[in-house]
């Protein structure tokens, strides 16, 4: 049985030195622990005096510290690896993919009975020479299908074509174009589905071009903690919220009674384009387990560029809004803990822009204190989850990444307002 | 587009709104941290005055002393008393064996009791913040009592300016403090024509810019009746005990048409005492004050020097009839007018020697004997010639003010000529006594709060009933007057004269 930290191991070096490294990180940690905690119990205080504030600050340093504890006890559940062999079909779909053919290999190579694989490339009518690159793979592999578009699509729509190429599917695994999934990977995740009640299950990606610059390096961090914590919190009551489009496999059974719906999906009278692994998720998240797959690896590139980054952020943003209440909807039968976890993960993030308002208008006018708890609170959390990488990824130059944290923080708190004016409008903006 | 802007319109909403309210919360709460009460050391206190105060005369017979402030605290305005200041004025009242007086006290001195000796009321106008942040605890370091005059529609409102009810609150479960009305929301000016003229709310008919007139009487009434109804009101919904006086705001009592006259009539039919406030004079109630329902206050402002609260205290401090030597104290003296006036004092004896055809009244220290009214005057009274109309007088319980519009003087007059008395009553005719014709006349005037009894060369004695409505409406010291006929007509002798 894969676990998580088996997982970790086989990609962390263990060297004689990195035991003591790691010892010094753990005493790191929860030497801020103990200290975020006695600042909590001092802040109790304010309870009377306050009681919005010293509420919100408990609230959400239980709901961070609860996350990390909902996580560590997600444990993948024994799979019976042996009798259970679905016909799994890779589905890519592709615009304008410099990468495609690195991507297509990786699915290809890996370690699944071919008679049982299917690997289906669907080009929605790149702008580029996506398509002759395509072909030019395909010549040399013949087991790939290839689906051009006649006309653009848009991502859906390509995915769709994608699954009705490959009709007789037990499983659906979507890989974005830029993503590389490992060898072992189809094999393990597919293995999730020997229960009959999962419906969809989140590979775990991590960065390729993590090394590129200290953006990217960020980005690495947040994938990492997005999938370790939040979505090892949310797979322990099976309610992923969001399998990501990078890797993500799903029960074609699940899948097909709400093909249509979702693939015409509309928000507020016009078509829904992009947030389509979250909104996917969300149409099957209600009758069906959704878990994440700690130990079915991918790699992803991430955008280098800050322009390109924000664009991305924006979009997430919008379906993160856009699906917020339909999750809602969804999670609302799971446990109660969920239930509640989710509630929040939904309303605080509402609360952020008065908190910022707080630690940077209010409190320096009034009481001549500059943003000095917001930035240290902010910076714990990041700390936190920079030990924690460091802890798993022993990659250099790792606490670049805790600048992320505050980094995203930010974006988070400008971007929400302005994905909130335009939620309407549905461009992709990445290319 | 159109959607565009509701969203964004909404999104700005969702921004701004809660942080409005977030704003307007710690606003809210820096005040409240932010004012905290103070306790302000008082300054030097000068010996001499305390030693001052501590000889002003005492009279079981006297009005209550009150002195008005307003607010205590550091801006700039000329009605601002600095929190140092105030407590050295409370320091020096404390050392000076001075106590100071509840509104218990006031209502029982209007029910007839004596004051304590050495007694001051010290109130506060408005209900502005200084009065809880400053003052209180001054109050509370020197046991000392006050009242504070609420504008009940501004509690709350202008902050950090006025106290709010909370604060009030405070006030009221020190037990220091006696909680009395200075109008709900009529503490303003309002427009009183179309030219935008303002004037007192309570004094004044109002401009009703929407029918371009005046509001008539009973507009007027129904305005005022509600103002002075509401604040008495807004007490008892904050679980305050309701508040038997008023103080006037400016001291605006007398509208200047008639049909504002309804005003002293409003504010008596809500509360027991209304109270006035003098700027300059030295001023304690009269008793045609009592009569009309008001009370006297002096003012203590920013320009009040300490060494001038303790002139004021001093002056209006009660000189007791039985110590009393008027024609050996040649200062106090006033005229028919209440001026300063010169007597002729020799040898303990008054001369009065007015020109020919004129009368000369001299009255004695009015302020200072404003409530006796337990008192025996004897008095030798000469000059007299014989077929000379000369005439002398003696005027006792004489107000120290003049009677209000409609209001008559409980004061007795005692006219002496060379062979007659008589005994007047404000405008009532004098009835008049023979008396044996003499040059000098010997005059006994037993005075109470209930009747005046008046014996002339020990003849029966006259006894006038008095009438007051209140108990208080009666009282005051003695005046002496004089008239001449002729060139030839002797000067007005008083001699002899024992009070006791």
């Amino acid at each position: 049985m894969a676990t998580i930290a088996a997982a970790d191991r086989t990609i962390a070096s263990v060297r004689p030195a990195e035991f003591g490294v790691k010892v010094v990180i753990v005493m790191t940690l929860l030497l801020i622990v103990m200290l975020i905690f006695g600042y909590k119990v001092v802040s109790l205080q304010n309870m009377k005096d306050e009681p919005f504030w010293a509420a919100y600050g408990l609230v959400i340093t239980a709901f961070i510290f609860t996350r990390f504890g909902l996580a560590a006890l997600y444990r993948p559940p024994r799979r019976d690896t042996e009798n259970y062999w679905p016909v799994v079909a890779i589905i890519v779909p592709a615009y304008n993919e410099p990468d495609i053919a690195r991507t297509l290999l990786h699915c290809l190579g890996v370690d699944y009975p071919r008679e049982l694989l299917r690997v289906v490339v669907v080009d929605d009518k790149s702008s580029d020479d996506t398509l002759r690159r395509i072909t030019d793979f395909a010549a040399e592999h013949p087991n790939l299908t290839v689906i051009p578009h006649e006309v653009n699509g848009g991502k859906r729509r390509a995915m769709a074509t994608g699954m009705a190429a490959a009709d007789d599917a037990d499983l659906f695994v979507f890989i974005d174009s830029d993503s590389q999934v490992t060898r072992d990977a189809i094999r393990v995740i597919a293995s999730y589905f020997a229960d009959s009640s999962v419906g969809a299950v989140c590979g775990h990606t991590d960065v390729t071009n993590l090394s590129h610059n200290i953006l990217t390096r960020m980005q690495a961090m947040q994938y990492y903690i997005a999938f370790r914590i939040y979505k090892s919190a949310e797979a322990l009551f099976g309610s992923v919220t969001c399998c990501s489009g990078c890797f993500s496999a799903y029960r074609a059974d699940a899948v097909r009674p709400v093909a249509d719906k979702w693939l015409n999906q509309t928000f507020l009278g016009r078509p829904s384009t992009f947030g389509d692994d979250r909104s996917l998720t969300n149409y099957l998240l209600r009758d069906w387990r959704v878990l994440y797959a700690p130990d079915a690896q991918a790699y992803t590139n991430v955008p280098e560029h800050l322009k390109q980054f924000l664009r991305q952020q924006l979009r997430w943003k919008k379906s993160w809004l856009r699906e917020a209440p339909r999750a809602m909807c969804a999670v609302r039968r799971k446990n109660p803990v969920m239930v509640v976890m989710f509630a929040l993960s939904i309303v605080l993030p509402f609360i952020a822009p008065q908190v910022v308002m707080r630690a940077f208008v209010v409190q320096p006018h009034f009481i001549s204190q500059l943003p000095f708890w917001y930035f240290g609170g902010v910076a714990a959390i990041a700390v936190i989850y920079g030990l924690f990488y460091r802890l798993h990824r022993p990659v250099k130059r790792w606490y670049q990444g805790i600048f992320f944290t505050m980094f995203y923080t930010i974006i988070l708190v400008l971007q929400m307002p302005y994905a909130m004016v335009t939620i309407r409008d549905s461009k992709w903006g990445t290319r | 587009m159109a959607l565009t802007a509701v969203s964004a319109s909404l999104v700005a909403a969702y921004l701004a709104a809660p942080s409005y309210w977030q704003w307007h919360r710690a606003e809210e709460r820096q005040q409240r941290l932010e004012i905290v009460q103070v306790d302000t050391p008082s300054g030097a206190v000068d010996r001499r005055l305390v030693h001052e105060l501590r000889d002003a005369t005492v009279s079981s017979q006297s009005a209550p002393i009150i002195i008005t402030y307003h607010d205590i605290g550091y801006n700039e305005s000329p009605y601002t008393v600095t929190p140092e200041r105030f407590a050295t004025q409370m320091q020096l009242i404390h050392d000076a064996g001075w106590t100071t007086l509840t509104i218990d006290q006031l209502d029982g001195w209007l029910d007839g009791d004596p004051l304590p000796p050495h007694s001051v009321l010290v109130t506060f106008d408005d209900g502005a913040k200084g009065v809880w942040r400053y003052a209180d605890p001054v109050l509370a370091r020197l046991g000392m009592h006050a009242a504070v005059f609420l504008i009940t529609g501004f509690v709350g409102t202008h902050q950090p300016y006025y106290m709010t009810w909370d604060e009030i609150g405070q006030l009221h479960s020190s037990g220091r403090w006696d909680l009395q009305a200075h109008t709900h929301l009529g503490h303003v000016e309002v427009p009183v024509d179309a030219a935008g003229n303002q004037a007192p709310f309570l004094t004044s008919l109002q401009w009703l810019a929407d029918h371009g007139r005046k509001e008539t009487q009973q507009e007027y009434h129904r305005r005022v009746l509600q103002d002075l109804s509401e604040c008495k009101r807004q007490f008892r919904a904050h679980g305050l005990p309701e508040p038997s006086y008023f103080a006037y705001p400016f001291s605006a009592h007398e509208g200047e048409s008639e049909e504002t006259e309804p005003l002293q009539e409003i504010v008596t039919s809500l509360y027991r005492m209304a109270l006035l406030d003098d700027a300059l004079e030295i001023r304690t109630s009269s008793s045609s004050d009592v009569q009309a329902g008001m009370i006297q206050r002096m003012d203590i402002v920013a320009a009040t020097s300490t060494d001038l609260l303790v002139d004021k205290l001093e002056q209006a401090s009660p000189i007791d009839p039985k110590a009393s030597r008027p024609f050996a104290d040649p200062t106090g003296w006033v005229d028919g007018t209440n001026n300063p006036a010169p007597v002729d004092l020799d040898a303990d004896t008054l001369q009065i020697n007015p020109d020919p055809g004129e009368e000369v009244i001299r009255t004695y220290a009015p302020i200072r004997s404003t409530m006796w009214t337990d008192y025996t005057i004897e008095v030798d009274v000469s000059g007299f010639a014989p077929d000379d109309w000369t005439t002398a007088g003696v005027t006792v319980l004489k107000p120290s003010r003049a009677p209000f519009d409609g209001n008559v003087s409980q004061q007795v007059d005692v006219r002496i000529r060379g062979n007659s008395f008589g005994i007047g009553r404000s405008s009532k005719e004098f009835a008049d006594h023979p008396l044996l014709q003499g040059n000098s006349h010997h005059v006994v005037i037993d005075v109470t709060a209930q009747r005046v009894t008046v014996s002339v060369d020990g003849d029966i004695p006259q006894v006038i009933e008095l009438d007051s409505n209140r108990s208080r409406g009666v009282g005051g010291g003695v005046s002496f007057w004089a008239y001449r006929q002729s060139e030839a007509s002797p000067p007005i002798v008083f001699s002899n004269l024992t009070i006791r």
